[in-house]
């Protein structure tokens, strides 16, 4: 260990750490994206059981998951719920994303906090 | 005698690729967190020694080598494209890195795991034509680092144990 290692070390973790604790806003609407187009826009607040191609979407409770996938990894399957702005369930295999937006009386940080991160 | 030299590097890589393979499949094995994109990345190990011992063209070589074989032998043809730009980013900001004097292959491959992660979460942002697969950036970003801390302990090992290849034209007594 040098201190050239450290350095590189601290500031990507201090880069990681700060994306990390970026407030977060509650997510209101599930936003469901097939092939990079717009599927369709879901209320959080309604429980609802949806089947986009070979994937099975939950939204339960205000959070939202992936109950049943096709794909031959699995990841999507194993992903945490996902409740709040920004945050995102990726299915790699079948291009799909369900992703988390706010409110759009947020502010206008709600357009940009959608991108997430 | 050039000849020569190339047949003990060719065979030098040769037992390096399978090295690599197996700590692939040793990896594939792991049990992975709900996230996709974290993982240990032991394979570095091989490009890290590579990169010390032979060079960018031998370490390159080996790792693109490594990630086809491995995903033809237990992955899938979308990973394996995940794999060749995450590997091969990852190898050429190591290369790029790896002669400063300040910088030990621990602090290398840190920066190494850092740039793998973030290419395949660029590659998946192309692919899902969407930057919502940005959310995994502080996650990958910490794992990356925290795994490119752990393998550059791993092979600033092998690089102390092992000689260097490129003297290592000395006639065997």
């Amino acid at each position: 260990m040098k201190r050239g290692d450290l350095i590189i070390i601290v500031a990507a973790l201090v880069l990681g750490l700060l994306l990390l604790f970026l407030p977060a806003t509650p997510g209101a609407s599930l936003t469901v994206i097939s092939d990079g187009g717009a599927v369709g826009t879901y209320p959080l607040s309604q429980d609802l059981e949806l089947t986009v191609g070979g994937n099975t979407v939950v939204i339960s409770d205000g959070a939202v998951y992936m109950k049943a996938a096709d794909c031959p990894g699995g990841d999507c399957l194993s992903a945490r719920k996902i409740s709040r702005a920004g945050e995102s369930i990726v299915c790699l295999p079948n291009r799909l994303v369900l992703r988390i937006d706010g409110k759009p009386e947020d502010g206008p940080d709600a357009m940009t906090g959608g991108v997430g991160g | 005698m050039n000849e020569k030299i190339n047949i003990r590097r060719t065979a030098f890589l040769g037992v390096m690729l399978a090295l690599a393979l197996v700590l692939s499949f040793v990896e594939h094995h792991l049990p992975s967190p709900g996230i996709p994109g974290i993982k240990l990345g032991l394979a570095n190990v091989v490009a890290l020694l590579l990169l010390y011992r032979s060079g960018l063209p031998g370490a390159l070589a080996v790792n693109v080598l490594r990630v086809v074989l491995a995903n033809l032998l237990f992955g899938s043809v979308a990973s394996m494209l995940y794999g060749l730009a995450g590997g091969i980013c990852a190898v050429i900001c190591m290369a790029l890195l790896y002669r400063l004097p300040r910088l030990s292959p621990v602090g290398v491959s840190a920066a190494g795991g850092v740039v793998h992660n973030l290419t395949q979460l660029v590659c998946a942002a192309a692919v899902t034509e969407s930057l919502a697969v940005f959310a995994y950036a502080p996650a990958l970003l910490v794992s990356g680092t925290l795994c490119g801390v752990l393998t550059g302990f791993c092979a600033a090992g092998a690089i102390r144990a092992l000689p260097n290849s490129r003297n290592e034209v000395k006639k065997p007594k």
